[in-house]
């Protein structure tokens, strides 16, 4: 009897109590990167979703102008982006054209980018103070980056900067998906032999020539073709800017900083590359090993970093590459 | 006694599940060293390592020294392993802005048999390595 009680009363010992820290320390250690892995698995869908919402945006657009929107203009049917100075003068991205196919026709209305720059479209106080306000189908939730996009500033009447922005400028609204241009370096030439060859370049509303893609140009199939694709803001130290997806800088052949990298990716720069500060004109994203991208049939496929790819030369000879040309005429194995 | 054996089958465990599997991924091995022009160091030069058997490349850009290391992915370093074509350029094409003048164009400095048809190959092999790139302009 005296020996039970004896039990009751004696507590544990210290080796008992470390045995069970322990165990509470496996189980934590078990929970909290499945905590984590859930996180950023329910972001990475989010970021998936925007895309397709982004793409449906596109086909609507399609459906009525018989052409995917443009990638960069100055405005409305008038002017190519290249009569658009830097600093000086702002143009429309691909974002802004699909407005009103995501449930954001006021904000089309009020922006107008049919009819004035968006210098001038942003300069009254209630405009500007709606587009610093993010959108989320533009933002992926695993990006860091902050509400308004701090490096890649927009010229403002009342407020034009430098040719890249990097001093006065105002700034809008962060975003992380980019349209796929050229399988090598950024390229502006929308007629000729050396005119981009992805899904968006320099291009116009209506039926002017320069060139907004019609779905039949696709000719390499569109569940084989890159149109939309991520940028982070920052992957380790590289600060990869992100994107502004419905407005830019003027692009007249500033090349470090031109208004076409805000909307703008391309294959010369290799997927969450961070060697070099050019790095910001590729696809990049904070997902672990790849990012997303929207095929231009609407399908979302997550492309892994290790996928094949020789930027070697400007020549269209690796899956990447292929998968960002529209009509290389190369038949591709999605990985 | 089985409550100290206990303690350190958990700490053993724990370790093994922070650590985990280690990072998937093709096997790829470190490569770093250093590439001059008629022996001056090259700086400002794109590297390039494509693998022969497809892949994807990596790349790298010289300090002022001439130094590189080659960079697989974001914040993963080296190339995979295996054979490696190899291009060393410095040439960027620049572009016209809208009175025709060339912005950013920066000539190409190494001749045509270390970049467009490039003679050099390489081979990686796992851990660490140094390939130097001694080039002649001749």
């Amino acid at each position: 009897m005296r020996s039970i009680l004896g039990r009751l009363t004696r507590g544990f010992t210290l080796v008992e109590l470390l045995v069970v820290i322990a165990i509470i320390g496996i189980l934590i250690a078990l929970l909290l990167p499945a905590v984590q892995a859930a996180r950023e698995a329910a972001r990475r869908s989010q970021c998936t979703n925007n895309l397709k919402q982004i793409m449906l945006a596109f086909h609507n657009y399609h459906d009525i102008h018989k052409r995917f929107g443009p990638g960069l203009v100055k405005m409305g049917n008038w002017f190519a982006a290249d009569n658009c100075p830097e600093g000086q003068c702002g143009t429309w991205s691909w974002g802004a054209f699909i407005l009103p196919y995501l449930e954001q026709t006021s904000l089309y209305q009020q922006l107008n980018p049919t009819m004035i720059p968006a210098d001038a479209a942003i300069q009254p106080d209630a405009v500007y103070n709606i587009v610093r306000r993010p959108l989320p189908v533009f933002r992926c939730p695993s990006d860091t980056g902050p509400e308004t996009n701090t490096a890649r500033k927009v010229p403002r009447i009342g407020f034009y900067g430098n040719v890249d922005c990097t001093t006065g400028c105002a700034d809008v609204f962060l975003a992380n998906y980019v349209g796929s241009n050229n399988s090598y370096d950024l390229n502006r030439e929308y007629t000729g032999t050396d005119q981009f060859n992805g899904f968006m370049g320099y291009g116009q509303t209506g039926d002017r020539p320069p060139r907004c893609t019609p779905l039949g140009d696709i000719s390499d199939g569109s569940s084989n073709t890159f149109a939309i694709g991520e940028r982070a803001w920052r992957i380790g130290v590289r600060e990869l800017r992100a994107a502004v997806p419905i407005m830019a800088n003027g692009d007249t052949g500033n090349h470090s900083l031109q208004g076409q990298v805000y909307a703008m990716a391309c294959g010369r720069w290799p997927l969450n590359c961070t060697f070099d500060q050019a790095c910001d004109r590729g696809f990049s994203s904070m997902h672990a090993g790849g990012a997303n991208f929207a095929m231009v049939d609407g399908s979302v496929r997550f492309i892994s970093e290790t996928i094949d790819h020789n930027p070697a030369t400007n020549a269209v000879d690796s899956t990447y590459e292929r998968l960002i040309a529209i009509a290389d005429g190369q038949a591709v194995q999605l990985p | 006694m089985l409550a100290r054996r206990a303690l350190w089958f958990g700490v053993t465990l724990t370790c093994v599940l922070v650590a985990g599997c280690g990072s998937r991924g093709p096997a790829l091995g470190r490569v770093e060293g250093t590439v001059t022009l008629d022996g001056v160091p090259l700086g400002g030069a794109r590297i390039i390592f494509t693998p022969v058997d497809g892949g994807r490349a990596s790349m790298a850009v010289t300090d002022g020294s001439g130094h590189y290391e080659l960079e697989f992915a974001g914040g993963v370093k080296g190339a995979v392993v295996g054979k490696h074509k190899v291009s060393i350029s410095t040439f960027e094409a620049g572009e016209k802005d809208d009175t025709g003048k060339l912005v950013g164009h920066v000539p190409e400095r190494v001749p045509p048999r270390y970049n467009k048809d490039t003679i050099l190959e390489q081979e990686v092999k796992r851990g660490h390595q140094v390939i130097d790139f001694k080039l002649e302009s001749r």
